[in-house]
């Protein structure tokens, strides 16, 4: 065995004992403060740090099989005994005789029962002391909001959030800190949410249009006030029980185990989730890292792509309506890395090819909403409302009536590694001009002197050379590729330029008239375009086709090639560059509180 | 031994692991090795799954508890069974007290059943789940958890119970509820 493994084994034996010492203090009666212990073990602090933190996790999920072993709680300090949770704040704690109820003071609330707990904090079913209300009242870890900025966001999101006043979305009642803890309280929904209905299966598809168009109205309600949900998925939709008086809804199919016609969907956690670091991993060992399931390309990319929007919440209302119709996730993944790199550049498979009793309609809606680009989805989630009633009211959709010539056209604007070319467009319109230049130059000089060594090698290397100047000032000095998705694009045209080279020295050699290359020239570059059409922007497959046609009237009109040439690569390259001109926008990162 | 089984709807083969864990807390330690408790799991899920209602409507909870109660009964018959077989041999007096000491810890456990309403069905998820993760984890980790936080021993006689030294069994508590919570974040 090698020396640093025997090190690490020795560690792990220490770290061990002091563990043993800590449970032996417990069960001597003594309760160790963790924050001093660890503090007395700076060595092992990581360790100790990890190990408390799972006890507790333990301690809290093991509560209900207590219960439902009616057993007590055996360790002495077993429960919540963490630095910075509740423990140190609970002015009372009593359990009643099944141990369920563990009520505690926090504040001006009294906890009843612990709802969930999340990378973010706890939920508690809380009632408010001075306005004897049932809330649900959400506990923010340390750690989330790291910086006094974090704090103010959160705390201007969260008023907004408070002035939202609709039945499809929770009310966020109150903000604020009490004893170095944020939290905020909402109201109590007494029902599951949409994430425990779907582990029962998937829905029929009317019933997940009602549901869906009832969140998308509460959305809309949002929208129009600015604000932006950001987390919208299945486990933020609660499923309230509707009043008997109000249960008009549409008749839906019986044979479902979990009628959804007496309950209608209630939103939770508006523009609140995002604002903290629920995505992050939770602790230093637990390293629980969230996936992007439901997020927008633009949200997972940090609002670099695109702004993030209402856009973004039609999209995650249609990762929804994916899941509800199909039972999975449109990029499920093993890891959050892979998920993301499907999220940016694969189409999910069609819901259909999954699921064949899936209205085709319902699957276009739901396509429509997974669009990577926000201006291909729908413009509103009101717009996506009147889609489902559309469905519902058995009228053909929009998504579906989409013809063929849009069809291509949105084809076209598919652009792929755009991240990476952004801020290309005035350099590609430069080269445009260069070329433009030099072959015009390349026509007028040639026209003239026929045959001259001098002219062709002047005008070819000035061109070379303004292009080559023309690349090293637009990517700021440098020459080379430093991304893959670069490194293909170079390659492409270092070699399409050193076939011309090749080309010409033989044809040189051989004492060819010049101007008969063109035409093959032009079928190379017309290749080179096609793979960039699949490469970079499927504009590249036109312009590539555009090449190819030209070829042959190249080939018959020798005289004018260069002209002709000059403007076909012209063209070519200012189609590019206003493709990226107008993709190209002020970098928008995802910050400043949407008010 | 392990047949699959599964009801209309409701699969209660997912609670294999629950009930098993729930037998194992109910019983002596003395007694684990006299019972077996797989059968009386397996005796559960069949005549749960014969007597099963086509219940469209029973949430988990209401599944759960029912199937908590047949799962008691079971295992008060059989600790009554393994009574009866013992009854002349009076040199294993520990097992005798195991025994009684079981029996009492079912039958309240019965009682408790009858008087509690069932638990919420997210807490009641939270429960399953916890047993499946505990059921994958290895035998001597899963042991001291269920030995250090279920029934509440104190580290030494843990120790004294597998043989081990305090630090190795600090050791599987370690990683036994480092490797459940992966799991569990797995399971989500």
């Amino acid at each position: 065995m090698s020396a640093p493994a025997d090190d690490s084994r020795l560690r792990e034996l220490r770290v061990d004992e002091i563990i043993a010492s800590y449970l032996e203090a417990l069960d001597a009666g003594q309760a160790p403060d963790q924050n001093d212990f660890i503090a007395e073990h700076p060595e092992a602090a990581a360790e100790l740090q990890a190990f408390f933190a799972n006890r507790d996790e333990f301690a809290r999920l093991a509560e209900p099989l207590l219960t439902a072993a009616s057993l007590p709680n055996p360790e002495p300090g077993g429960v919540r005994t963490s630095p910075g949770n509740l423990e140190g704040t609970s002015s009372a704690a009593t359990a009643n005789s099944s141990g369920e109820h563990v009520a505690r003071r926090f504040g001006d609330y009294e906890l009843l029962e612990e709802i969930a707990r999340g990378g973010m904090g706890v939920v508690y079913k809380a009632r408010q002391l001075s306005l004897n209300r049932v809330v649900a009242l959400k506990t923010i870890l340390a750690g989330q909001l790291a910086s006094d900025e974090d704090i103010k966001r959160f705390h201007a999101e969260a008023e907004a959030a408070a002035h939202l006043d609709h039945p499809g979305i929770v009310p966020v009642y109150e903000v604020g800190q009490f004893e170095g803890q944020h939290y905020f309280s909402m109201g109590y929904v007494e029902g599951c949410s949409l994430a425990e209905r779907l582990r029962e299966g998937v829905l029929p598809a009317r019933e997940a249009a009602v549901l869906l168009k009832s969140v998308c109205e509460a959305v809309h309600y949002a929208h129009e006030r600015g604000v932006i949900h950001r987390d919208l998925k299945p486990a933020n939709i609660l499923l309230a029980r509707r009043w008997q008086s109000d249960a008009e809804a549409a008749p839906l199919p019986e044979n479902s185990h979990f009628p959804l016609v007496n309950r209608y969907p209630r939103v939770t956690d508006f523009g609140l989730a995002k604002r903290l670091r629920s995505d992050a991993s939770l602790t230093g060992t637990g390293q629980i890292l969230g996936t992007p399931g439901y997020m927008s390309p633009e949200q997972a990319t940090g609002g670099v792509t695109h702004p993030v929007g209402p856009a973004s919440d039609v999209y995650s209302l249609g990762a929804i309506l994916y899941e509800l119709l199909t039972g999975r996730l449109p990029f499920p993944a093993r890891t959050p890395l892979d998920a993301l790199s499907q999220l940016l550049d694969s189409d999910p498979p069609p819901p259909r090819a999954l699921n064949r009793d899936i209205p085709g309609d319902l699957e276009a809606i739901c396509l429509k909403c997974l669009e990577k680009e926000p201006e291909h989805r729908y413009s509103s989630v009101l717009e996506l409302a009147d889609e489902f009633q559309r469905f519902l009211d058995g009228k053909s959709v929009q998504a579906s009536a989409v013809s063929l010539l849009s069809r291509i056209a949105r084809a076209l604007r598919y652009s792929r590694q755009e991240q990476h070319f952004r801020g290309w467009g005035w350099g590609l319109m430069a080269f445009g001009l260069v070329i433009f230049l030099s072959h015009v130059a390349i026509y007028l000089l040639e026209g003239t002197t026929h045959d001259s060594r001098l002219v062709f090698f002047a005008t070819r290397g000035a061109m070379f050379a303004a292009l080559l100047f023309t690349l090293w000032w637009f990517r700021h000095r440098s020459l080379l590729p430093t991304k893959p998705a670069e490194r293909l694009v170079w390659v492409v045209w270092s070699g399409y330029l050193l076939a011309l080279g090749a080309s010409n020295g033989a044809r040189f050699a051989f004492g060819h008239d010049q101007r008969e290359s063109y035409a093959a020239f032009a079928v190379l570059a017309g290749f080179g375009f096609l793979i960039m059409g699949s490469h970079v922007w499927s504009g590249g497959f036109v312009v590539g086709l555009a090449f190819m046609v030209v070829a042959p009237v190249l080939a018959v009109y020798t005289a004018v090639a260069p002209l002709v040439f000059g403007t076909l690569w012209a063209g070519a390259l200012f189609t590019f560059g206003l493709h990226y001109l107008r993709r190209e926008r002020p970098d928008q990162a995802d910050g400043g509180p949407v008010v | 031994m392990s047949r699959q089984l599964s009801g209309p709807g409701q699969d209660l083969e997912g609670y294999r692991d629950y009930l098993r864990l729930l037998a194992q807390l109910q019983l002596a330690q003395a007694l684990q090795a006299k019972i077996d408790v797989s059968g009386v799991v397996q005796q559960t899920l069949l005549e749960a799954h014969q007597k099963m209602p086509n219940c469209a409507a029973s949430g988990s909870d209401q599944l759960a508890a029912w199937l908590r109660q047949i799962l008691a009964h079971n295992l008060a018959d059989e600790i009554r069974r393994v009574k009866a077989e013992k009854r002349d041999v009076r040199r294993e007096r520990s097992l005798n007290a195991a025994l009684q000491q079981s029996s009492d810890r079912v039958e309240s456990w019965l009682t408790a059943q009858q008087s509690s309403p069932s638990l919420a069905a997210r807490r009641q998820e939270q429960a399953v789940r916890l047993s499946a993760a505990l059921a994958k984890l290895p035998p001597a980790q899963q042991e001291a958890v269920v030995l250090r936080h279920f029934h509440g021993w104190p580290l030494a006689q843990i120790a004294h119970h597998l043989g081990r030294s305090h630090a190795a069994v600090a050791g599987l508590l370690k990683r036994g509820l480092q490797q459940l919570r992966e799991l569990l974040a797995d399971l989500e």
